[in-house]
């Protein structure tokens, strides 16, 4: 305890005659720690996944060896709370299609990931997609994109990229009416996007022309854990015996395993950036430190050992640590709203107290290290020499 | 000599703080700087955007042709000409270009037309031609990029065109330093910025006369995606219907919807890319002011002392205007001289690696001569405000030793 009262008087004396270098050492402190505040939640967290991938980190697939109907009530329920993407394999008709080139030989499609190779026919299959809430990320390579509301027919969105049966932009341009016919059913072309995605049609078409759903994903409304979804999958998996269900924890292992290295060198580096920061304003300190001198000579007189009167020295720079953390952490929870979150590089951060408390005791730390050199000289102050000094 | 003396004695003192704030400063500043000039590479293409002076409901617009096809240049040309004859359709902006041998070299030459060049940064050194082709039958050229980043004002390149190879001679009226941004229109996505109408590349733009005489059609290249500017008389309905039918011929989006989300995207870029160098500045900022006021503290029985045999207080002002001012100027030359080699060290291929692309015009000088500038006064300023009010006396009770 008189340890903690000798550093409080110490501070408190530093603070009545030297309150400019002390205002600046804690004004270096309280900088450097709103930038590690900063740095740590942008570049060190866990939280900003789900604003770096998006839906993907969101989606779960679900593929159908034999596919199922658009309207089985499992849909349905999955759709309540989840937005629900359905693909479906269609056969084209050549004779009364207009505007797609259809490949003549057979095409094998490798699996990146399993390497599993899968025969294409010639020209005869083509994939849509439905989306439940009907919104696509893409602009318009050609004509129009815009679904129409309400619908008055049967209409498709091109995608540019299909596997065996892409839009003939020749055609697209001369021809009246383009028309896409598949499974028997023709479908007025409104457009080609330009997104990397299949063909797609409104919702509401996928289930009234009952295509089965060969392929669907499900996209849930807030990131889960890898145990949370973990345990959605298995949900899916009973929901769905036959079927083959992937999660993203599993389909982007690779790449979350180079985001945590990512987030640990990002945390090392601030770690770094900081400790040189702390050490250049220690500076400052150790003229304080000079200043107190006299004091240590006194406490040695009257019986302080020499680790007594140095570990004064750490004290005072851990108090002192401890104030610019707890105000640097006030100042960037009152300010959040209003300047940090509009700093933020992701959207949507949020800041724990934990993180605060992890940045606090980091800086604790770092300060504790960067003294250590600092300490040296009071170490090996010899007390003859200290006494005559001040005498 | 005696106060140059004194002031390198003083130096001494305090030699590895000095240096640490020395080096705290001059890489914040390098960060910045390098951060700065990532920002205006990756923003100034909005600026040459707006400084094209387009109609707002002007285009980029995407014709709807078959790469693959082998007549797509003629298709591409087609449909050109249909766009040219749009009512209410002023000019359509295109990136012209053919291929000259330059010694062992392909060289890529651009049709520079005055919209275009409206679109394009002021060359670095030099200017733009007024006349395409001179009296003697030389074409004025102004080069960029990597290739040409040595050229001199003058310089004459001998070229070789087409398949027969005619040989041409230009002469260098400007050079375009590295990165050399120009128009060339050649992308297109689901989201369109307007970085998506430039490109960095080394290349000769000549002008358009020039370009017609020395290209004939079928050696002649046309970008894949043009701009279409509308006439500012033309009324909403004409504009409507020209729009209108441009979905027939491809896909477009409005240079107003470009704009906004280039704005948008510039923003979430100066987050991702300046925040944390503003962060590094203020840092090191405060080290400045903090080892600089320390410094007077150190001293102020010296001071007191030289106040004592003569000195004036704006003296003792001068000698910490010296060391505060040596160490921000040191900062501020290395920063100078990396924002004036950096073409040449890009060029030499030596940097690359380590240094992202940017741009560095006189506002990255403006940047930097303010940052050093505003440093250095406010630490001045910091340390009069400290020494205000004190005597001779005052400074012996306050100093320590």
């Amino acid at each position: 305890m008189h340890y903690l009262i000798l550093t409080a008087h110490r501070i408190r004396d530093h603070l009545r005659n030297h309150s400019v270098i002390l205002l600046l050492y804690l004004l270096g402190l309280f900088a450097s720690i709103l930038f590690f505040l900063y740095y740590f939640g942008n570049f060190a967290v866990a939280d900003r996944f789900a604003n770096l991938y998006g839906e993907q980190l969101r989606t779960y697939s679900v593929s159908f060896p034999e596919g199922i109907a658009p309207d089985a009530g499992r849909l349905a329920a999955l759709g309540a709370e989840n937005v629900l993407v359905v693909y479906h394999d269609a056969q084209v008709d050549p004779e009364r299609t207009n505007v797609l080139i259809l490949e003549e030989e057979e095409i094998i499609v490798t699996d990146s990931q399993t390497g599993e190779e899968t025969v294409m026919q010639p020209g005869s299959q083509y994939t849509v997609q439905a989306r439940s809430d009907d919104t696509y990320p893409y602009g318009a390579k050609f004509g129009s994109v815009e679904f129409p509301d309400p619908l008055e027919d049967n209409c498709i969105v091109l995608g540019e990229i299909s596997l065996s049966a892409r839009p003939n932009m020749d055609v697209l341009r001369t021809e009246p009416n383009p028309v896409v016919c598949l499974d028997g059913v023709s479908y007025r072309v409104l457009g080609v996007h330009d997104y990397g995605y299949e063909s797609c049609i409104p919702y509401a078409l996928f289930a009234a022309n009952r295509l089965t759903v060969d392929r669907l994903e499900i996209i849930v409304p807030a990131l889960l854990t890898q145990a949370e979804g973990d345990t959605f999958a298995a949900q899916l998996q009973e929901m769905f015996p036959q079927a083959q269900v992937q999660s993203p924890y599993a389909t982007y292992s690779q790449y979350l395993a180079g985001e945590e290295q990512q987030r640990a060198d990002a945390l090392r580096m601030a770690s770094v950036l900081l400790a040189i920061a702390f050490f250049v304003f220690m500076f400052l300190v150790k003229y304080l430190f000079d200043l107190s001198r006299g004091e240590d000579v006194v406490y040695r007189l009257v019986g302080a050992s020499r680790e007594t009167v140095t570990l004064l020295c750490p004290l005072e720079v851990l108090a002192l640590t401890l104030l610019a953390a707890v105000a640097a952490s006030v100042f960037h929870a009152a300010l959040f709203d209003v300047l940090f979150d509009k700093i933020n590089v992701y959207a949507g951060l949020e800041y724990r107290l934990r993180d605060y408390v992890f940045v606090a005791a980091l800086s604790l730390l770092v300060s504790a290290v960067v003294c250590i050199p600092f300490l040296i000289g009071i170490w090996r102050n010899s007390i003859l020499v200290e006494k005559n000094k001040y005498q | 000599m005696k106060r140059i003396y004194l002031f390198f004695s003083s130096l001494r003192e305090s030699l590895l703080a000095d240096l640490l704030v020395l080096a705290v400063l001059t890489v914040a500043l390098f960060v910045f700087m390098d951060a700065y000039g990532m920002y205006r590479y990756i923003t100034m293409t909005y600026d040459l955007t707006q400084k094209a002076g387009l109609h707002a409901r002007a285009v980029y617009f995407c014709p709807s042709v078959d790469m693959d096809n082998m007549e797509t240049e003629e298709q591409l040309r087609a449909i050109k000409s249909e766009v040219e004859a749009l009512p209410g359709v002023q000019e359509v902006l295109i990136d012209r270009w053919g291929t000259a041998a330059c010694g062992d070299m392909p060289v890529k030459v651009t049709a520079s037309t005055e919209s275009l060049r409206r679109m394009t940064p002021a060359p670095d050194r030099g200017k733009w031609f007024e006349e395409g082709i001179n009296a003697d039958g030389s074409v004025n050229v102004v080069v960029a990029g990597k290739q040409f980043n040595d050229a001199q004002i003058g310089d004459e390149i001998p070229v070789q065109i087409g398949p027969e190879r005619k040989p041409y001679t230009l002469r260098v009226c400007g050079v375009l330093s590295i990165p050399a941004v120009v128009p060339s229109f050649g992308g297109y996505g689901s989201q369109v910025l307007t970085s998506t109408f430039f490109k960095s590349e080394s290349g000769l733009l000549i002008g358009e006369d020039a370009f017609d005489t020395l290209f004939t059609e079928d050696i002649e290249r046309i970008s894949s995606q043009f701009f279409i500017d509308f006439d500012q008389n033309a009324s909403q309905e004409t504009i409507d219907s020209a729009q209108e039918a441009l979905t027939r011929l491809g896909g477009y989006q409005t240079l107003e919807d470009i704009l906004r989300d280039t704005r948008a995207f510039n923003a979430t870029t100066f987050k991702q890319v300046m925040v944390r160098p503003i962060f590094y500045v203020v840092i090191a900022f405060v080290l400045l002011v903090s080892i600089s006021l320390l410094y007077v503290f150190k001293r102020l029985k010296t001071f007191s002392v030289y106040y004592l045999l003569g000195y004036s207080k704006r003296r003792i002002l001068a000698d910490m205007a010296w060391r505060a001012g040596l160490i921000a100027l040191v900062a501020g030359a290395v920063n100078f001289a990396y924002l004036h080699v950096y073409s040449s060290m890009v060029a030499a291929g030596k940097i690359e690696a380590v240094v992202g692309a940017c741009y560095f015009g006189a506002e990255a000088d403006g940047m930097l001569l303010l940052l050093v500038g505003g440093m250095f006064l406010l630490t001045m300023l910091a340390s009069a405000l400290v020494l205000r009010g004190k005597s001779a006396v005052v400074f012996l009770r306050e100093s320590r030793d």
